[in-house]
């Protein structure tokens, strides 16, 4: 009996069988692709159709039937449309780069420093690194909000410090204006950064702890000073978290980018998604088309940004 | 002075850290030097942490400050920091129906959003071992996917995923029975469905902390449940998971934070007046006719309040806010400690 089963078996291999005489790599390869099977799903289904979905609505006059989307190619009218006939895009696309070039390296920095200030040993530190994870969700902007009627919004809600004596000191101190206004701004926008800055400083943190503690003791006993300490080892250290915060950083600074619409701020994407759903079904191509270039710009800073910067990165292994 | 005194005296002084000049019963220039320095860089830390953490705790401060103003002080400003006059009607119209309806809607958001939780970070999770350590041919080039995935303005396939939604229908298959896909917009399902594809809000992020904490957990282990017989899910959910408790708390309260706040998606795929962050956002649109309606609904706040003072409507969208991050600081309370040692102890940063 038993030899006619496994005779069997050898004709005509059962899946179990086939299974149990893979050997281990082959294994570990088939339980990788199952384990990234319900990611892969969704990749292919909710993320690679749509992107490839948007860049075919982009090409094409864009129409609602019998609730289902259909399109008639058009080439590339529509973003022709966008960039040469609409006056604000370019220029909200333009706004959000240079709000991106002045945010992003001064988030790095406040967040490192705010990351190296919590990491030490000193009293209390349980309650500031609980202060400091509050941004995270300030940043989602659930305790900041709008107004219906903006003019009022200005006159209820004051800054949240009165630093008019501030800039009127730094202003009329003979320092070249230039570089005034820009201290200005940035001082003036340090409530906007740090509620930004809540992931980044706690990826820092981490970073900063994965940091072994003898190679300080090695620095200590050769005699560096605290400032060569931080340059040649923290520095260095925490490099490769500081590419993450970088491309973190700029997409969120690309998905958040605040643009003036007339006489307003608005979110880009609000403008894009009120482009979209603004009524008629044309629109749909043309906000595609917006989306893509949108896509495009995001993705090339991050790739030249990165580019560079990852060049500098220490990896310690 | 007995010896026992000097020292005593010195290590007041100077700190035990300098005991080789405490030994020798002297204090020298360098120690008091160090002291002098040590005291001022902990003084430039307080300093500046108060300082940033006050630019931080003020906005929620000021929240608090005009959802528990009295309508009758409303706009007299000389009083910056608490409420002239303490009452907490703005609090009582948040809460009732015509505003935030806030009990029934709390309820299905927090059920919405913690399934959303679990499954975003089980998918996150799997990936993310996968990533790590079952490597197989192109799954470097898969994990290129999961950085495009953070690096993609969720805004640019915004419209094509609300048309998968639309006429959802994988494969096929559904058309094939009734002629046309299911239409899940309205439903939760779809952004069920979202979150456990690890498509969900910000999932890309999860995957790549998730799998930097693999990496850095010893493979020894693994190894180890592998030889004594354990198959990979087994491995995974009884060796991997409660090795990485700590990231994976992390991983979980992030999502759980921002899956709440969340409007994209919500507004996108699931518009529902019962998902608190959404209402909150459409509130903000018609606070006055939301404001006039539930004057309507009772006596004793109409006489008190007018929904056309600017000063109320800012209350009240205070008062509204404070309602809806009441609960994530109440649960933030009691995973804090454990949620900043988590990311730090994992292998959340550095590679």
């Amino acid at each position: 009996m038993k030899k006619e089963k496994k005779a069997a078996v050898g004709k005509k291999p059962s899946l179990s069988s086939l299974y149990k005489r893979m050997d281990f790599s082959k294994k570990t390869a088939l339980w990788g692709i199952i384990f990234l099977l319900p990611w892969l799903f969704g990749l292919i289904f909710f993320f690679l159709r749509p992107l490839a979905n948007t860049l075919w609505y982009s090409l094409c006059n864009m129409q609602i039937v019998d609730g289902k989307f259909t399109g008639t190619f058009i080439g590339i009218e529509n973003y022709k449309w966008v960039l040469t006939v609409n006056p604000d895009y370019t220029r909200m696309l333009g706004e959000s780069f240079i709000n991106m070039a002045t945010q992003v390296p001064f988030q790095i920095f406040l967040s490192l420093f705010i990351a190296i200030l919590l990491n030490g040993e000193y009293r209390g530190r349980g309650f500031f690194r609980a202060v400091f994870v509050i941004p995270i969700i300030l940043a989602t902007g659930i305790a900041t909000f709008s107004l219906s009627e903006t003019s009022v919004a200005e006159e209820v809600t004051e800054s949240v410090v009165n630093m008019d004596w501030l800039v009127d000191l730094v202003v009329n101190s003979g320092i070249p204006s230039e570089l005034t206004s820009t201290l200005v701004t940035y001082v003036n926008n340090i409530f906007d950064v740090v509620t930004t800055c809540g992931v980044q400083i706690l990826l820092f943190l981490a970073g900063l702890q994965a940091i072994s503690p003898s190679l300080y003791e090695v620095a200590k006993i050769e005699g560096c000073t605290t400032f060569e300490t931080f340059c040649k080892i923290t520095l260095p250290m925490v490099s490769p978290t500081i590419l993450v915060c970088l491309v973190y950083s700029i997409s969120e600074s690309f998905a958040n980018a605040q643009v003036t619409s007339g006489t307003s701020t608005v979110a880009f994407s609000d403008y894009i998604h009120s482009v979209t759903f603004s009524g008629a079904s044309e629109y749909f191509g043309y906000s595609a088309a917006m989306s893509f270039i949108y896509f495009i710009a995001t993705l090339v800073t991050i790739g030249v940004v990165s580019g560079i910067v990852s060049k500098g990165v220490f990896y310690y292994d | 002075m007995t010896r026992k005194e000097r020292m005593a005296k010195a290590e007041e002084m100077a700190g035990i850290s300098f005991w080789v000049d405490l030994r020798k019963g002297r204090l020298t220039k360098y120690a008091i030097q160090k002291q002098v320095k040590r005291f001022l860089v902990s003084l430039f830390r307080y300093l500046l942490l108060v300082c940033l953490g006050f630019i931080i705790i003020t906005p929620l401060w000021k929240l608090a400050k005009d959802a528990f103003t009295d309508p009758s002080v409303l706009s007299n400003k000389s009083s910056i920091w608490i409420p002239q006059k303490f009452s907490t009607i703005f609090v009582e119209m948040a809460w009732s129906k015509n505003l935030l309806n806030y009990l029934p809607s709390l309820g299905y958001t927090l059920f919405n959003t913690l399934v959303l939780t679990v499954l975003q970070v089980l998918s996150s999770g799997l990936a993310a071992y996968s990533f790590a350590r079952l490597k197989f041919k192109g799954s470097g080039l898969l994990f290129g996917g999961v950085i495009l995935t953070i690096v993609v303005p969720s805004d640019c396939i915004m419209l094509a995923q609300y048309a998968a939604f639309l006429n959802f229908d994988i494969f096929g298959i559904v058309g094939l029975i009734t002629g046309h896909g299911i239409n899940l917009l309205g439903n939760p399902l779809s952004q069920f469905i979202l979150a456990a594809s690890g498509m969900g809000l910000k999932s890309g992020l999860y995957i790549y902390f998730l799998r930097q904490a693999v990496k850095g957990l010893p493979i020894s282990v693994e190894e180890a449940a592998f030889v004594d017989g354990a198959g990979f899910l087994r491995t995974f959910f009884s060796v991997v998971v409660p090795s990485m408790s700590g990231s994976i708390l992390t991983v979980s309260v992030l999502s759980f934070l921002w899956n709440y706040t969340d409007t994209y998606y919500v507004s996108l795929l699931n518009a529902n007046t019962k998902q608190l962050a959404y209402n909150y956002a459409r509130l903000q649109g018609n606070i006055r006719w939301s404001i006039s309606d539930a004057l309507k609904a009772n006596e004793v706040w109409m006489s008190q309040i007018d929904a056309t003072n600017p000063y109320a409507q800012n209350s009240m969208i205070s008062a509204c806010a404070l309602l809806i991050i009441l609960p994530l600081f109440i649960a933030y309370c009691f995973v804090q400690k454990r949620f900043v040692q988590g990311a730090a102890r994992s292998g959340l940063g550095g590679d």
